[in-house]
C-alpha cells in the first residue's frame, strides 16, 4: 500500500461535511420562511420541520466532521 | 390534487450540493485505485460499519424505498414480511454461517465460488445470468427514478435516465467499488435524513399509530393470523408460500448468493468484520421496514379520510402505488427539507445503480472476460477492462429501463426476476457448501434445471397457457395472486434445482478432499474459533441473536 493511499480521508469525515452543509441550507431556508413565503408548503408548516430538522443535521454533521478530522490508515 | 413539487431555491443547492460532491468524490478516490483489488473490492480494507452501510445502502434503491412504501398501501402490515421473514433469517445466516467460507477462500465474486467449488461451466452459467439480472434490475432503478422525476418535478423522461446514469457512470468508472462504497454511504444519511421524518410527521398528522388500528381491516394489520386462508389476507399468499417461497427461496437466494449485496463484505479488512457486515445491516433493514411501512399504512389512514385531501396518482384507471413517497414528501416536506427528498429520491437510484454496475463490472472482468476471453490478462489490462465494462454497463442499463416501462407494476417484476434467477443460485451453493458429495456436474445440471424451470413456467403462466395455481398448494383456476405465484415458483424452482443437483451427484465424479478445502463446511477452522479471542459482547452470534429476538417479537406482537 502506497504511502498516498495512507492519506485517504475517513469517509465519516465527508459524510460530517455533506450533514452540515445540508443542515445548513435547511435552517437558512427556515429562517427564510418566517418572514417569505416559499413554494412548497407542508401540512405541517407550522411545527417550522425545517428549523429544527436542520438543526439536527447540523448538529450530527459537526460531529462526524469533528471526530473524523485526523486522516486514517483505513476506513 | 397537484402533484407537482416546486423546487426553491434552496432545493437546487442542496441538490447540486449532492451531485457535485459525487463527481468529486470519484475523481478524489481515482488517486487511491491502482491495482485491479482497489476496483474491484475496493483495496479489501474497509471497516465493518463501512461495509455494513454500504451493504444496506446497495439494497436501499429507489425500488426498496419507493416500491416497498407502495407495497405497503397495498398490502398493509403484510409487506412487512418483505422486511423480517424475507430478510432477517437470510442476513443472520450469511453473517453467521457462510461469510467465513466466501470470506477464507479469498474470491472476488460468487461466479468465483462456483468455479472453485465445482467447475468453469457453472461459474459460467451463473456469471451470464448475474449479467442480465443486473441489466433488468438497474434497468428497474433507472425508469423509476426517471418516472418519480418526470410525474413529480415535471423534468423530461428521456434527459433524467440519461443524465442520472451518466453520472453513476462517471464516478464508478474512474474508482470502481472504492466510490461507489463512498458514495453509498453519504447516500445511506441522505435517505435517512429524509424518509426518517416521513412517518415523524405523518403519525403527528393523523393522531398517532392508534388512528391506523382505527382505519384498517385485521387483514391489513396482522401479521400471520389471516395467513391460513388466502382470501382472508391482502396479499392472497399463504404462510406456506411466505415461509418457503419468500422467507426461503427468495430471501435466502437475495441475501446469500446476490453477488450486488455481497461484494461489501468482500471488501471488509478481515473475517469478523466481513461477518458483521450483514449484521449491521440487519439492523437497519428492521428500522427501514418500520420507517416504509409506517408511511405506507399513514397513507392509508389519509386515503380513507376524505378531509385529508390526499390521494393516490391514477393512471388510465390504475392506482399508481408508487405515487405515494413522492406524494407524502410533499405533504409533509416544505421547500427546503423538500430538496432532501427529492436528493434522497435520486440517491436512492443512484445506490442500486452504482452497487449493480460495481458488481456487473466485477463479474464480466473476472468471471467472464478473465476466465473466458484473456485468461493471461495483466493487472492494468483488468483494470481497464472493468472501466470499460462499467461503461457498457450503463448502456445495457438504460436500455433495461425502456424494457422495464413496457411492464405494469416494478415490484412484481422484480419478484419474478428474483425467483428466476436467484432460488436456483442458493440451491446449488448451499448444497455445495455444507456437503462434500455435490459433484462439478450436479451443481451445473441444478443450476440450470433450476433456471430453465423458472424461466417456462413464468412465460407460460405470464402468457396464460398454463394456470397461475398450478404450483400453488390449494388453488385451483387462475385464483393464485401474482405474490403466491412468484413465491412458490421460487420455492419449486430451489426444489428442482436441489433435486437435480443431489440426483446428478450419485451417478458422477466428486472433486477430492484436496481441491474442496475451504470451501465446504468442514475443511476449514470452524467459524466461531476466529472470535474466541474476543468478549461475548463483541462476537458476530450475540449481535445476530439479538437481531433474530427482535425479529421473533415483532412477528408476535403482530401476530
Amino acid at each position: 500500500m502506497s504511502t498516498e493511499q495512507n492519506q485517504m480521508r475517513p469517509i465519516w469525515y465527508f459524510v460530517g461535511w455533506i450533514l452540515i452543509s445540508i443542515g445548513g441550507i435547511v435552517i437558512l431556508s427556515g429562517i427564510y420562511n418566517l418572514f417569505f413565503e416559499l413554494p412548497n408548503t407542508s401540512v405541517m408548516e407550522g411545527l417550522h420541520p425545517n428549523l429544527w430538522w436542520g438543526t439536527i443535521l447540523l448538529i450530527v454533521g459537526i460531529i462526524y466532521a469533528w471526530k473524523n478530522k485526523d486522516i486514517r490508515n483505513s476506513q | 390534487m397537484d402533484t407537482t413539487i416546486t423546487m426553491s431555491a434552496f432545493d437546487w443547492a442542496i441538490l447540486l450540493i449532492y451531485l457535485g460532491f459525487i463527481v468529486w468524490i470519484g475523481y478524489y478516490l481515482k488517486r487511491f485505485t491502482h491495482t485491479d483489488e482497489d476496483y474491484f473490492l475496493a483495496g479489501r480494507r474497509n471497516s465493518m460499519w463501512v461495509c455494513g452501510i454500504a451493504f444496506m445502502s446497495a439494497n436501499m434503491g429507489a425500488m426498496e424505498v419507493i416500491g416497498y412504501t407502495g407495497q405497503s398501501v397495498k398490502y398493509g402490515l403484510y409487506a412487512a414480511h418483505f422486511y423480517l421473514i424475507g430478510a432477517i433469517p437470510a442476513m443472520l445466516f450469511l453473517g453467521v454461517f457462510m461469510m467465513p467460507f466466501y470470506y477464507h477462500s479469498r474470491i472476488k465474486s460468487i461466479p468465483g465460488y462456483l468455479n472453485a467449488r465445482f467447475n468453469q461451466e457453472t461459474r459460467l452459467l451463473n456469471a451470464i445470468m448475474f449479467v442480465v439480472n443486473m441489466v433488468l434490475v438497474s434497468g428497474i432503478a433507472l425508469y423509476l427514478l426517471a418516472l418519480v422525476l418526470h410525474t413529480f418535478l415535471g423534468w423530461n423522461w428521456d434527459l433524467s435516465i440519461w443524465l442520472a446514469a451518466l453520472l453513476v457512470g462517471l464516478y464508478i468508472t474512474m474508482s470502481g467499488l472504492l466510490s461507489a462504497m463512498f458514495t453509498e454511504i453519504i447516500q445511506f444519511f441522505l435517505i435517512w435524513a429524509s424518509i426518517l421524518l416521513l412517518p415523524l410527521l405523518g403519525f403527528i398528522d393523523i393522531g398517532g399509530p392508534a388512528q391506523i388500528g382505527a382505519h384498517l381491516s385485521k387483514a391489513m394489520t396482522t401479521l400471520w393470523s389471516t395467513s391460513a386462508d388466502p382470501g382472508a389476507n391482502s396479499m392472497a399468499v399463504t404462510w406456506g408460500g411466505l415461509l418457503l417461497g419468500l422467507g426461503f427461496a427468495i430471501g435466502f437466494g437475495y441475501w446469500t448468493t446476490d453477488f450486488l449485496i455481497i461484494q461489501r463484505a468482500f471488501s471488509a479488512k478481515d473475517l469478523r468484520s466481513a461477518r458483521m457486515t450483514p449484521i449491521i445491516g440487519s439492523y437497519f433493514k428492521l428500522l427501514l421496514g418500520a420507517v416504509i411501512v409506517s408511511s405506507g399504512m399513514i397513507a392509508i389512514v389519509l386515503i380513507n379520510e376524505p378531509a385529508s385531501g390526499f390521494h393516490l396518482l391514477v393512471e388510465g384507471g390504475k392506482t399508481n402505488y408508487d405515487s405515494v413517497m413522492p406524494l407524502l414528501m410533499k405533504r409533509y416536506f416544505p421547500s427546503g427539507i423538500i430538496g432532501i427528498g427529492v436528493t434522497a429520491l435520486v440517491a436512492m437510484f443512484m445506490a442500486g445503480t452504482a452497487g449493480n454496475m460495481s458488481a456487473f463490472n466485477t463479474v464480466w472482468t473476472y468471471d467472464i472476460y478473465q476466465s473466458v476471453i484473456n485468461k493471461d490478462a495483466s493487472q492494468s489490462r483488468l483494470l481497464r477492462v472493468g472501466r470499460i465494462s462499467t461503461i457498457v454497463g450503463i448502456l445495457l442499463a438504460i436500455m433495461g429501463a425502456y424494457i422495464a416501462k413496457s411492464m405494469p407494476t416494478v415490484i412484481d417484476y422484480l419478484q419474478a426476476i428474483a425467483s428466476m434467477f436467484l432460488a436456483p443460485s442458493v440451491a446449488v451453493i448451499m448444497l455445495g457448501m455444507f456437503t462434500k458429495k455435490i459433484t462439478p456436474k450436479g451443481g451445473f445440471w441444478g443450476l440450470l434445471t433450476g433456471v430453465v424451470f423458472s424461466v417456462l413456467f413464468f412465460v407460460l403462466q405470464d402468457a396464460g397457457t398454463i394456470s397461475t395455481s398450478l404450483l400453488v398448494p390449494g388453488q385451483t383456476g387462475n385464483g393464485a395472486s401474482f405474490m403466491a405465484a412468484n413465491f412458490w415458483r421460487a420455492w419449486w424452482a430451489w426444489l428442482v434445482s436441489a433435486g437435480v443437483a443431489v440426483g446428478v451427484s450419485f451417478v458422477t465424479e466428486a472433486k477430492s478432499e484436496e481441491e474442496l478445502k475451504g470451501y465446504v463446511k468442514g475443511t476449514i477452522t470452524q467459524h466461531d474459533s476466529y472470535e474466541q479471542h474476543l468478549p461475548w459482547y463483541q462476537r458476530t452470534v450475540f449481535w445476530a441473536s439479538i437481531t433474530l429476538g427482535i425479529c421473533i417479537i415483532i412477528n408476535l406482537y403482530f401476530w
